[in-house]
């Protein structure tokens, strides 16, 4: 089959983004251009209201607390899921299995049913702050830091640590100079399963946060409920910036990682 | 590194003993190379040698014994404070380095400066001939490439001994020879010492200064190439390391004189140390038996093998003993030919029968695969 003709074989997948995706997207786009009509929707008419509300200090500020925060629980996650990823991969083929079956058993309960048991577990004083719902997003998210890192590892060749070791390398300097950069790609693709999610998190920050942590999700969800869809319109276009930047940084990285050789 | 006075073994191992559960793998090691020295561990899948040179770099701990480098106690050192390193025979070349920080991996690591690394990573790069392709990645290398740069790296910093596990295993037999002249040429240009593990005999025999035989975790002789092929001191041994006739011989005394009988004929055994009592395996090696008109026994050619410059024949004799016979130049015996084959008495190797059969059909096993 020639690339002409394989190139329809896309098809569906582009009709489907363009329909459901492009066009909502760029839906939201216009409306944050435009008048607010008091009962939701909003009158046709261009106006700045919207985002003059949507760069002020406030606005900003609960951005900055969502990337904060974002990059918090990304953090958190490869420092929990980096020694979590090289025991499973040392582990033999059956327990790893099961392990990563334990691991990834959370993700196949009720998210509502999870964050109400975490209002039970969490002392009173972390509920409504930031790193309260820090703590609930990174052990909700790290199963998606663990998995790809786990690939990461199994591809990775453990004899190359072994010759690092014998080369002089201390184990520090083995992960470091050898373990950290072959694993690199999982790790990015784990950050990029947690940054974006978690800068877009809804329920568990209004849960957790008991109304007193403002993010970019909770955001768009209240002033929606208020019925100023320009603003929320506003706020969702900037939650699809922030979650561009990390897209965009390690879809570069990739392509410069597969480039072909010198 | 540290620098001894020449007479310390760079390696020496005492009493080294290994087992995994229930199974042996090492049994009590007694080893020491010397500076400069080309050791050779030879032996089967299984024999212990990959264990044994995990155990002086440090991957792996003995259960007992001591393991000294350069005369320093270094049993229970981590392998990254040892003054040795290994050529893997996978290679294990770091993927995201390029050719260059792949060989100055040891000198980064030693805390070596940036400016004092270059020319020593291109020393080491030049004694490969690999210089011009220092910024070349590894996935763009030939896997004899991989191994000289694999080489240059385990160089670089000059270790005490070059620890070299199979180093040609995974090269193309076409670069073989090539990449053993280079390991030759670079040890006596720099006096390195190396402990070279190998399953291939005719590596081992042509490389070491000495050869290591082990076999079942157990160290069968340790000697020069020479001493060991000719003066086997195991059936095990005999075997290993080249072809070799078995023949039921008997220990019989023939005029006050020690000799011993096979295939109906009787052999003075003058020159020999000991003729065992009773049953007697003779090993006796093809090249080692001559074809011609006159001789010790008549045999009839069964099968004959032309390679050019050198023929194989198999000959069976009256009592139905079977030889394998290697005549350089050819020899002109055809199909059905009754021949006469002789040998010189010390020619060959005699040993207890009851202790070998088990042990020749085990290593006929490992040959025929």
């Amino acid at each position: 089959m020639n690339t002409q003709s394989s190139r329809w074989l896309a098809l569906p997948a582009v009709l489907y983004l363009t329909v459901l995706f492009l066009g909502p997207t760029s839906v939201v786009l216009a409306y944050s251009f435009m008048r607010r009509d008091i009962y939701g929707g909003v009158h046709l008419q261009f106006s700045w209201d919207a985002w003059r509300m949507a760069t002020d200090g406030i606005t900003l500020g609960i951005l900055a607390r969502t990337v904060i925060l974002a990059t918090g629980v990304t953090v958190a996650n490869l420092l929990l899921a980096y020694p979590c990823a090289a025991a499973l991969a040392r582990m033999s083929r059956e327990r790893r299995a099961l392990w990563v079956l334990i691991l990834s058993f959370p993700m196949m309960t009720s998210l509502l049913l999870r964050t109400y048991g975490w209002l039970n577990l969490l002392p009173l004083a972390w509920r409504g702050t930031l790193p309260g719902v820090g703590l609930v997003l990174t052990c909700n998210y790290l199963p998606f830091m663990v998995l790809p890192l786990l690939k990461a590892y199994e591809r990775a060749d453990r004899s190359l640590v072994l010759a690092a070791l014998d080369l002089g390398a201390t184990p520090w300097q083995a992960f470091w100079r050898v373990t950290f950069p072959i694993t690199l790609s999982g790790a990015v693709s784990g950050a990029a399963l947690v940054f974006i999610p978690v800068s877009g998190e809804y329920l568990i920050p209004h849960f957790i946060g008991d109304g007193k942590v403002s993010l970019a999700g909770t955001l768009v969800m209240e002033w929606f409920d208020h019925r100023h869809w320009p603003y929320a319109a506003a706020a969702a276009t900037w939650l699809a910036a922030i979650v561009l930047v990390p897209i965009a940084g390690s879809l570069v990285w990739k392509s410069r990682e597969l480039s072909p050789a010198k | 590194m540290k620098q001894d006075e020449s007479s310390t073994p760079a390696v020496e191992l005492r009493g080294v003993r290994k087992g995994f559960g229930e199974r042996t793998i090492l049994d009590g090691i007694d080893l020491a190379i010397a500076r400069g020295e080309v050791l050779v561990l030879v032996g089967p899948s299984g024999s212990g040698k990959s264990t044994l040179l995990k155990i002086v770099s440090g991957i792996e701990t003995p259960d007992s014994g001591e393991v000294w480098l350069s005369g320093e106690c270094c049993t229970h050192t981590p392998p990254y404070r040892r003054p040795v390193h290994t050529v893997f025979q996978n290679y294990a070349l770091f993927p995201h380095l390029d050719v260059a920080g792949n060989v100055a991996f040891p000198l980064a690591v030693a805390g070596v400066a940036r400016a004092k690394r270059q020319p020593l990573v291109d020393q080491a790069l030049s004694w490969v001939h690999m210089q011009r392709h220092a910024r070349r990645r590894i996935d763009a290398l030939s896997g004899g490439e991989k191994q000289r740069v694999a080489l240059a790296r385990a160089l670089v910093d000059q270790p005490q001994c070059v620890l070299l596990d199979e180093p040609l295993s995974a090269l193309d037999p076409h670069l073989r020879a090539g990449t053993l002249d280079l390991l030759q040429e670079l040890q006596s240009e720099l006096g390195l010492t190396y402990l070279f593990i190998t399953h291939d005999r005719e590596e081992a025999l042509r490389i070491g200064h000495r050869i290591g035989v082990l076999n079942h975790g157990r160290l069968e002789q340790l000697g020069p190439p020479e001493e060991v092929y000719r003066r086997p001191q195991t059936a095990f041994v005999a075997s290993f390391l080249g072809k070799i006739n078995w023949l039921n011989g008997t220990n019989a005394p023939a005029g006050g004189k020690p000799g011993i009988g096979i295939c109906g004929c009787h052999i003075p055994t003058d020159g020999h140390p000991a003729v065992p009592a009773g049953p007697v395996k003779v090993g006796l090696r093809p090249e080692d038996v001559r074809i011609g008109a006159s001789g010790r026994i008549q045999a009839r050619v069964v099968s004959r093998l032309f390679f050019g410059d050198s023929t194989t024949i198999r000959v069976q004799t009256a009592d139905d003993c079977e030889l394998v016979v290697d005549q350089r130049p050819p020899s002109d015996a055809a199909m059905g030919d009754m021949v006469w084959l002789d040998w010189s008495p010390a020619a060959m190797h005699l040993f207890p029968a009851d202790e070998i059969d088990a042990q020749a059909n085990a290593s006929e096993k490992e040959h025929a695969k």
